[in-house]
């Protein structure tokens, strides 16, 4: 089961079916099962397999008062932030909120790095959809995987199995919510166990 | 939220503006993007011109802007009308229909964001089989007012969008992955009711038309009742 962590303003459901939704959607084309979560809640299932967290639009800024880490509580397996869910995972782990607006679809070129891993592996330069206000500094906790001409749009946690993606890979890249759906299988660690 | 609501007429604009009026939003007015230009890469769609029935029979303001539809420059002319609606109604966001198109929906967000206001698509990727089931089940009469994809024939053109409908496109859908909900223009729809309507609309005359593999259902004379 995929964790999937809703993080859009709490007064205005609607926006629940523009991004939370269409991540459970891949999902389960993935054939795996997912529970959603908002981020107010207490810490997560620990028999999930991966996090998801979801981005927002563009115009929402609540996720910004608010903490990932009492709902992340030490966990220490597969995370897949997506936009904001990737500025919070940033920030929280050193980084800095950084203005910076990108809409529409841009081009994203792997790093050397990028290219070996396994959520980028085979790909060269592609378009993705970016939607935000923000981008976010690196602590030196983070490998940049790809960049935009602007900003990282790709990254990874130098311990975890943890991974940022600034665009939207749920539109014309859902290959990478596939990938990070199989590489949550297989690691299939408990936090205990890692 | 007071929510301006744009309205091409068809299905995916109008079950927005519900889903809006749904989860406790108030759709303050109607935009409607009349363009003179056929190939329009945003606004054209047939009966264009009936959204003002739409809007009457939903007892929602319509604010019409009229553009020429050339690339680009129908953009600033759908800003002008998203701007000039914001301030006549105290808008604070827009809601769109679109389900897939990257085109349509960045550069409504990029005015949207130029002009301080939330930007809502309810049915972005949203499942299109599940969203058709909605909209027969909420209620919505809808009509199919243009074909541009083969295998829709004239046959298709004026018929209502129900459960046979549906299970007609799944069947075809197999066979020539024609989108179900018709997010890649595979045809046009034309709403007569809808759940937050106080009236609906009745076609008194129609005409249609088809040719090289594309037809529409033109609607020359309607009323509310």
């Amino acid at each position: 089961m995929i964790l999937i962590i809703d993080l859009t303003n709490p007064d205005i459901p609607v926006l629940i079916d523009e991004f939370v939704s269409p991540i459970s959607r891949i999902v389960h084309l993935y054939g795996q099962k997912t529970h959603i979560v908002r981020i107010e809640s207490g810490p997560a299932d620990p028999s999930c397999t991966g996090i998801i967290i979801c981005g927002t639009a563009l115009a929402d800024t609540w996720y910004r008062s608010h903490s990932l880490m009492p709902l992340l509580n030490g966990w220490k397996g597969p995370i897949f932030g997506i936009c904001a869910g990737m500025q919070m995972l940033l920030s929280e782990t050193g980084g800095e909120m950084v203005p910076l607006t990108e809409i529409g679809m841009i081009p994203i070129r792997p790093t050397e790095m990028g290219s070996k891993d396994i959520l980028l592996n085979g790909k060269d330069e592609f378009s993705g959809y970016a939607l935000h206000q923000y981008t976010t500094t690196l602590s030196s906790q983070w490998i940049p995987l790809a960049v935009s001409d602007a900003t990282v749009q790709v990254v990874k946690h130098c311990q975890n199995p943890w991974y940022g993606v600034l665009f939207h890979p749920e539109v014309r890249n859902d290959w990478m919510i596939e990938r990070f759906v199989a590489l949550a299988l297989s690691s299939q660690k408990s936090p205990d166990e890692s | 939220m007071r929510i301006g609501a744009l309205l091409s007429g068809g299905k995916d604009s109008l079950y927005a503006a519900w889903r809006m009026i749904q989860t406790g939003h108030e759709i303050a007015c109607f935009i409607t993007i009349q363009s003179r230009n056929p190939e329009s890469y945003m606004f054209h769609t047939p009966n264009i011109g009936l959204t003002r029935l739409q809007a009457e029979a939903a007892g929602i303001p319509l604010v019409v802007q009229e553009t020429d539809g050339l690339e680009e420059k129908e953009l600033d002319d759908l800003a002008v009308a998203i701007q000039r609606s914001a301030h006549a109604y105290g808008l604070q966001g827009i809601v769109t229909g679109a389900i897939q198109s990257v085109y349509q929906a960045s550069r409504i967000e990029r005015i949207c964001h130029q002009e301080h206001l939330w930007c809502f698509s309810p049915l972005w990727l949203c499942d299109q089989e599940q969203y058709l089931h909605s909209l027969i089940s909420d209620g919505f009469e809808v009509i199919v007012a243009g074909v541009f994809a083969e295998p829709l024939d004239e046959t298709w053109l004026g018929m209502s969008i129900d459960l046979s409908f549906l299970e007609r496109m799944q069947k075809i859908n197999k066979k020539y992955h024609v989108s179900l909900a018709g997010e890649g223009g595979e045809y046009e729809s034309f709403v007569c009711n809808a759940p937050f309507f106080t009236k609906r609309i009745t076609i008194i005359d129609a005409k249609t038309w088809f040719e090289h593999g594309a037809g529409g259902y033109v609607i020359t004379q309607a009323e509310l009742v």
